[in-house]
């Protein structure tokens, strides 16, 4: 009987067969979903139902991967998930995975698309849309309806942040917004009011602050100290509060035309464009900071006010930011960071009921005292209590900036191409900044390529 | 003209086996005949042979080809996670040549950088390994030197060159403003930055140089003993020996440089993200943001297989010209031998 052998081409031809039938399986599409229920309008409050009743305790051990840029946050929440699982008797253990802010999105995707996604997860800003619009998140409401979980304490323009298409798919844990930090050393020394006394004197405007900014300017080269830090032209986080707070926009109502380019706008880059002779240059970046001691005034997130107490070589204290001097306006960015469950979790009542346990106000609470993060639970803003707690300077500041910031912020739209359109603002601003091109031309240019982006983009227009 | 006879013409696979075997048809035609059958112990060893370079294959299939065409699949698609795929044709090619600025910014950046990085880094290469073929003191610490750069991690380069190119600290700088010129921007300056990275490109032709160094060491010495007997100089024995039987290592790090250029990614993606503006916006690196930033799958995968094809039709005009300047010794001594 003759014997047929496999030749080298079959067996290059069976390989690359085999292999592609394992990619084109893998890529095929997902089963249909059940749609998701809506977050209905007004929450109703409602009671919690204790974990027991609604998921049974793992008779075997169970590890819970939690998914989150922020490293600072791995140990308050290791622990966290120690003392939900004593006072359940639950054999879990809860590990915390940080994951760099750049590189979140596409390990999340990753992981995901091998069917190997984290527990639970994070999300904030860009981050969220993304992984909101594909689909990295389990719908929460069905856990919220069967628990009957009460979410009126939570602002509701923070849920419609963790909202992607009328589904809610992360709970907020946080809300953050930026301080305007100063040397309390430089304006003593200056012998200028501080930003702080301006604010509750009615009179902290864009104005008063690039006064100080020329005053605390000084010296030159190396040993240059600048006045303010550059306003943050080029984050979205930093400065698109300013458009709004000088009655600005980013879109029209319809996301059919970007107003980028409108006068509002034009008035808030063209503010900071001229603190520049202030600010240090792109040349400066790494060497003039705050934390080198050569900038005197910056904007950052609230949480540094106790994160950076090590790291930066003077007595600093906080303000809000300049409101618009048109509008005497101050308008806040919306940053709920939240966390959700994974899309295909193994775990996820296991998940669901931790995720409770970190939003009760007690977690939450052990939470802010370690780093600041300010709490999403708006019944925590009612004093200053929890603020007396911190190891900072003029608590009760910090805590009257978050209670107005809680009056007025404002979401940044939800759109699937959201960073792609802020790449093409960073690209002519970035260029008009070193006098390349001049702001308006370089604003009409990023109108056009927004007004491109538009025609493509995904919107879920109900962001605040 | 007189018609051989059918039969006695060697038969389609018989020919077929004498192209892939380059023997005359001749010879050929007189081998004897392979058992259908093969013994085993020559199964065996086949069995083992693929045994043993399974491995490779398998990465080759899963990790190379496999990707490849799930990329070439998925480049006709409109993918998104969790998402049914939709077929769109020619759509992202389309957008691609007609609606986007960025790819075109991303192609004449990328282009740009290989006209320069390519042909400069050939000729320093050559330089080099000139240099390191003369009898210099400590000469094997001199090459060591200059071939470390190929061994650094890209990031870690990336981060040594960020603070060479620093406008106020940077050693490039401070060097300048010591003979009396103020230097520019470097990397913060949109008229300096991909000049930046082509100037660092030139710090990285260790492997070259090396290439260079075995094919100088290579070269028969006889040649240079009847130049000289024969009253060439040195430009002379340089143009007509050295470069002639250096020409196919020169031929391969032409090949390896064109791909690499335009495969360039670590050194922009550390240290410019594509800026100040779009001027250092190169070709992968757009991809990479495509797919990983903006999470457009398919139209990265377009992006991807028109790199793909840029890349071959270069590599296919350069090995079609190397007959008229590539100089293989074996080749011409079985020319004259026929």
């Amino acid at each position: 009987m003759e014997i047929k052998k496999l030749s080298r081409r079959q067996f290059l031809a069976l390989s690359a067969a085999t292999a592609t039938g394992t990619v084109l399986a893998a890529c095929a599409p997902a089963p249909e979903e059940t749609p998701a229920e809506e977050v209905p309008a007004e929450a109703t409050p409602a009671e919690e139902v204790p974990a027991e009743a609604t998921a049974p305790p793992p008779t075997e051990a169970v590890t819970l991967h939690f998914w989150h840029w922020d490293n600072y946050l791995q140990e308050p929440y290791n622990k966290e998930g120690e003392i939900w699982a004593e006072e359940n008797d639950l054999n879990v253990t809860v590990s915390f995975e940080p994951i760099p802010w750049e590189e979140y999105s596409q390990k999340m995707l990753a992981a995901l698309a091998g069917g190997t996604p984290p527990d639970l997860c994070g999300g904030a800003g860009e981050h969220q849309v993304s992984l909101g619009a594909n689909g990295a998140f389990e719908p929460l409401m069905p856990f919220i309806e069967r628990d009957n979980y009460d979410l009126s304490d939570f602002h509701p323009r923070t849920l419609k942040q963790n909202t992607w298409m009328g589904t809610l798919v992360s709970l907020p844990y946080g809300t953050d917004c930026h301080y305007w930090y100063y040397s309390l050393e430089a304006f003593q020394e200056a012998g200028l009011k501080t930003p702080t006394e301006y604010w509750r004197e009615g009179k902290w405007t864009w104005d008063v602050a690039m006064d100080l900014a020329e005053k605390l300017t000084k010296g030159s080269g190396a040993d240059k100290q600048f006045g303010v830090a550059d306003p943050g032209v080029q984050s979205y986080y930093r400065f698109v509060p300013y458009i709004w707070q000088n009655g600005g926009d980013l879109f029209d109502d319809a996301y059919t035309k970007a107003l980028i380019n409108e006068d509002p706008s034009v008035e808030a880059f063209q503010w900071a464009f001229n603190m520049r002779p202030f600010a240090p240059g792109p040349q400066d970046e790494q060497t003039a900071t705050y934390r080198s001691g050569r900038v005197m005034q910056w904007v950052n997130w609230d949480i540094y006010y106790v994160l950076d107490r090590e790291n930066v070589p003077f007595d600093y204290r906080a303000a809000p930011t300049p409101a618009s001097p048109t509008t005497g306006e101050r308008v806040f960015i919306g940053d709920a960071c939240s966390f959700g469950i994974g899309k295909g979790s193994e775990h996820q009542d296991l998940a669901w009921e931790f995720l409770k346990f970190t939003l009760t106000p007690e977690s939450l609470t052990r939470l802010f005292v370690i780093t600041c993060q300010p709490p999403s639970r708006m019944s925590m803003f009612e004093d200053d209590t929890i603020w007396q707690m911190l190891d900072v300077p003029e608590p009760e500041v910090s805590w009257q900036i978050e209670v107005e910031r809680w009056k007025n912020f404002r979401n940044l739209p939800k759109m699937d191409n959201w960073l792609e359109m802020w790449k093409a603002e960073q690209e002519e601003i970035s260029l008009a900044w070193v006098d390349e091109q001049p702001l308006e031309l370089a604003l009409d240019k990023v109108a056009d390529r927004w007004n491109e982006l538009l025609v493509v983009a995904e919107i879920d227009p109900d962001a605040n | 003209m007189t018609q051989m006879p059918t039969s006695n013409l060697p038969n389609r696979k018989v020919r077929r086996e004498a192209k892939a075997s380059r023997l005359p048809l001749r010879l050929a035609l007189d081998r004897p005949k392979r058992n259908p059958t093969r013994s085993s112990l020559s199964r065996r060893e086949a069995i083992f042979g693929y045994l043993f370079i399974s491995p490779w294959l398998v990465k080759l299939v899963v990790f190379t080809i496999g990707p490849m065409l799930a990329t070439f699949v998925l480049s006709f698609t409109h993918f998104k996670l969790g998402s049914p795929i939709r077929f769109v044709g020619l759509d992202n090619f389309a957008r691609m040549l007609t609606a986007d600025p960025s790819f075109w910014d991303a192609l004449k950046v990328t282009v740009t950088y290989a006209a320069f990085a390519v042909p400069g880094g050939l000729v320093l290469a050559l330089l080099a390994a000139l240099l390191m073929n003369q009898n210099l003191f400590l000469v094997k610490v001199w090459r060591t030197i200059y071939y470390l750069p190929a061994v650094v991690s890209g990031v870690a380069v990336s981060l040594l060159w960020i603070w060479i190119f620093h406008p106020e600290f940077g050693l490039i700088n401070t060097a300048l403003c010591f003979v009396g010129i103020e230097g520019p921007g470097w990397l913060v300056d949109p008229d300096w930055a991909l000049p930046a990275l082509i100037l660092m490109s030139f710090w990285a032709i260790g492997n070259a140089m090396v290439i260079n160094l075995a094919g100088l060491q290579s070269v028969p010495t006889e040649l240079y003993e009847s130049a000289s007997i024969d009253g060439a100089n040195s430009w002379q024995k340089f143009w007509r020996i050295t470069l002639p039987m250096l020409s196919p290592m020169l031929f391969f790090n032409l090949v390896m440089g064109v791909i690499n250029t335009f495969q360039y990614f670590t050194n922009a993606f550390v240290m410019t993200q594509g800026g100040p503006g779009r001027a250092t916006l190169f070709y992968n690196l757009y991809l990479f943001m495509t797919a990983f930033r903006y999470y457009k799958f398919s139209y990265a995968a377009a992006l991807a297989w028109v790199m793909f094809l840029i890349i071959l039709l270069i590599t296919l005009t350069i090995f079609k010209s190397s007959p008229y300047w590539v100089y293989y010794e074996a080749t011409r001594q079985q020319r004259k031998k026929r």
